[in-house]
């Protein structure tokens, strides 16, 4: 019986402790001054924060992915320019607002028909 | 004539085209020429998808990108491109290489952005004209070869399986010999592997750690990255398992992956009760037998036929290879418990089925050594299981198996033998696809093989960006165009094409003692190796363009910038793919000789005269040529 009982351990770690463990991990990785923000085109759900709340003089950390088609990201009152983003690629933008207020950010790589649609802001407070 | 001798003459064939080759061209032009070409790009297609230039001239292309970002990158010449809408960039180059080069999108686009590919074609495509003609001369050669081979003019020719019905005594020497030695290299005798195949847990070891591989690849699917290529679910999946199973597993091991499938694990454990130990009496399964007039594998053709519709989307978007993978998880776990053993896996897995059929051309085999001993012996512990194992699963019985394609390889008999008969090793390649009596579902499973592998290089790895756009939106109306080309294609036109091919085969013979349906169904067995070797081909185009994803996956598999091992940054490319052409010229023509050899071994098994024997051949070489041309044409031309 011991082998059959030692069987089931493993059988239930890797049914249950694999997807259970990897949820875990995913969840812990994620620091909390970190901002990830993900671009979809307009019609498959715009980018994934359409405003990002920031405290002035707080450095943010941004990581920008995207989950369909190479986009931009460009804040131009805050003189960020991340270039392009490659789908499934991570780049990662460092600012510390001086100045409260609301700043546009844009997608600047034509994406779509629907690429004007693609603005948020980052509010700094 | 053996495979080894034929792959050297292959390369060397090749080798010497490509030293005359380049003094063959006199029409090449000069370099002040220039092929000024406008390409534009949309999802997922160039317009002009096909661009021809000289050799030697100098190309120039402007890519305007139409909708989103697109890139250009030109397979071999190493040149890459990008564009954005709006802003249209130019490429230079010397087209010093003669050939067919793929043009891939290198920015990705979206779902299908994997198969976003035009051909730039310097011609004259020495590369293809020489394989065509090399096939020619191959199919020629080896006709004339066994021309010679009609003396002494009696078939049967040694080298296939036997019928089991025919008494052993009247059987001639040689046969006799095969009857009971099948397997020349005997695993069970060997010291650690012999042990291990013995051992009881040896399934289960091998289920084990692909359960945990499985679980990890839907649990990246589900909260993974939808970009397929970010995500370990597709990259595990559809590069490296699909790899690994079609060029080396089944090739070589044949249904070995079915004996290490986790998809079955849950179910078979509940139809038993337990993991490792033979357990006795107890079963949570209702154990009913399978219906009688499903014994047979068309479920699986339709199956395959139906996961084949939808690949474009399966092979590219994670939860619908999570969709796939549940739903075969859920049947094998709801069939185990109405129906007895591997139900699922013998009657219904659409892979099981194709892996069954290329898996009787693989050496390795479970076989009885004697059969006289099976015969004599009443037991029959390999059909009932005994303490120390379990019945055959999958409803084979090992005394009269002569077959690789329906057994699990699972070793179950090996330890239910009393008499010690089993031998699980070595057979000579091949061997099993000679058969005497060959059934239309299995012969209607090779052309859904040869028909669907044609398809899927055209669709995937083909510069028709129209038939992309029909396979890759089941929602659109063109999705039923693409189900008519597709089952057309598989159910229709290559059975059919083969069906006239057997009229002509028994015109050619001279006479009436085989019929057409015979001659259609046992001719089949005949295109398993060139149907293999046609999968392999587009695997390794697959495999070499997108296996370093593997390497940045491992390390951040749910595409959440991860960076486990520190390799999420690699930045990888396509890697061979100036020899690939070569590779896969390669292997088609030992597919294509191979199936030359089996069609003759099958002849000679049919008709009684060899020299009948060998004019039915001749449009079956036809046949065979043929197919080999079309796909050399779908990769090279």
């Amino acid at each position: 019986m011991k082998t059959e009982l030692i069987s089931l351990v493993l059988v239930l770690l890797a049914l249950v402790g694999t997807p259970t463990g990897v949820i875990l991990y995913d969840n812990a990785a994620r620091p909390a001054n970190e901002i990830t923000l993900v671009a979809h085109r307009p019609l498959d759900g715009n980018w994934s924060q359409r405003e990002i709340r920031v405290k002035r003089g707080q450095t943010v950390r941004l990581r920008l992915t995207s989950e369909d088609v190479t986009h931009g990201f460009y804040v131009p009152d805050l003189g960020i320019d991340a270039g392009p983003i490659s789908p499934g690629k991570f780049k990662t933008v460092e600012f510390t607002p001086e100045r409260t207020g609301s700043f546009r950010f844009y997608c600047n790589i034509l994406c779509s028909h629907e690429h004007g649609g693609m603005i948020g802001q980052i509010i700094v407070e | 004539m053996n495979l080894v001798r034929f792959t050297i003459l292959i390369l060397a064939l090749i080798f010497v085209g490509l030293i005359v080759g380049p003094f063959a061209t006199t029409d090449a032009a000069g370099p002040d020429d220039t092929a000024d070409i406008v390409v534009e790009a949309r999802q997922f297609s160039y317009q002009p998808s096909i661009i021809r230039v000289k050799k030697g001239q100098r190309v120039r292309i402007t890519l305007r990108a139409m909708d989103l970002t697109h890139g250009l990158h030109v397979d071999d010449y190493g040149q890459e491109v990008v564009s954005t809408p709006g802003q249209p960039q130019q490429l230079e180059f010397v087209a010093d290489k003669s050939g067919r080069f793929p043009l891939r999108c290198s920015q990705t686009c979206g779902p299908l952005h994997p198969f976003m590919v035009g051909s730039l074609i310097v011609e004259p495509n020495l590369p293809f004209g020489t394989s065509v003609a090399l096939a020619a001369l191959l199919s020629l050669g080896y006709l004339g070869f066994l021309w010679t081979r009609r003396e002494p003019p009696l078939a049967p020719l040694s080298g296939g399986s036997v019928d089991l019905a025919a008494p052993k005594a009247s059987l001639p020497s040689t046969l006799r010999k095969e009857i009971t030695g099948g397997v020349r290299i005997d695993f069970l005798k060997l010291p650690v592997l012999g042990a291990f195949l013995r051992w009881r847990g040896f399934q289960f070891a091998l289920m084990l750690p692909l359960l945990f591989f499985m679980m990890l690849a839907l649990v990246a699917g589900l909260r993974g990255s939808p970009v397929g290529n970010s995500n370990l679910g597709i990259v595990f999946v559809w590069i490296l398992w699909w790899a690994l199973l079609i060029i080396l597993l089944i090739p070589f091991g044949g249904r070995v992956w079915c004996a290490m499938c986790p998809l079955p694990g849950p179910g078979e454990w509940l139809q038993r009760l337990s993991f490792v130990r033979r357990r006795e009496g107890a079963s949570f399964s209702l154990g009913k037998a399978w219906p009688a007039k499903l014994r047979n594998i068309w479920l699986q053709n339709g199956a395959f036929l139906l996961i084949a519709l939808f690949s474009a989307i399966v092979l590219t978007t994670p939860w619908a290879t999570v969709a796939v993978l549940v739903t075969f998880a859920a049947l094998s776990l709801g069939l185990a418990l109405i129906f007895q053993g591997r139900a699922f896996c013998r009657y219904v897995c659409p892979l099981g089925g194709f892996i069954g059929l290329c898996s009787m051309v693989a050496p390795l085999a479970v076989r009885v050594k004697d059969r006289e001993v099976c015969r004599a012996h009443k037991g029959k512990e390999c059909i009932k299981g005994s303490a120390a194992g379990y019945g055959c699963p999958w409803f084979e019985y090992p005394g009269t198996m002569h077959r690789n394609a329906y057994c699990g390889l699972c070793m179950e008999c090996v330890k239910t033998c009393p008499k010690g008969n089993i031998a699980a090793g070595l057979q000579p390649f091949g061997r099993d696809l000679v058969v005497d009596r060959g059934h239309a579902d299995e012969a209607y499973r090779t052309f859904i093989a040869l028909g669907s592998a044609a398809l899927y290089s055209a669709v995937m790895l083909g510069p028709w960006g129209w038939l992309r756009s029909l396979a890759g939106n089941p929602l659109a109306s063109g999705f039923a165009l693409y189900a008519i080309i597709l089952l057309g294609t598989c159910l229709i036109l290559v059975p059919g094409l083969f069906l006239v091919t057997a009229w002509l085969a028994r015109l050619a013979s001279g006479t009436s003692t085989v019929s057409v349906a015979r001659l259609w169904r046992n001719f089949s067995y005949g295109l398993v190796p060139l149907g293999l070797t046609v999968w392999i081909a587009f695997s390794l185009s697959v495999v070499l363009a997108s296996g370093y994803r593997l390497i940045p996956t491992l390390s951040d598999p749910l595409g959440h910038g991860w960076n486990l091992f520190g390799t999420a940054g690699f930045e990888g490319g396509p890697v061979l793919m100036n020899l690939l052409p070569y590779i896969q010229t390669t292997v088609l023509l030992i597919g294509l000789v191979w199936s030359i050899k089996t069609c003759w071994q099958l002849a000679c098994r049919m008709f009684i005269r060899r020299d009948e024997a060998w004019r039915a051949l001749g449009p079956v070489t036809l046949f065979l040529f043929g197919a080999t041309a079309t796909f050399l044409w779908l990769y090279l031309g």
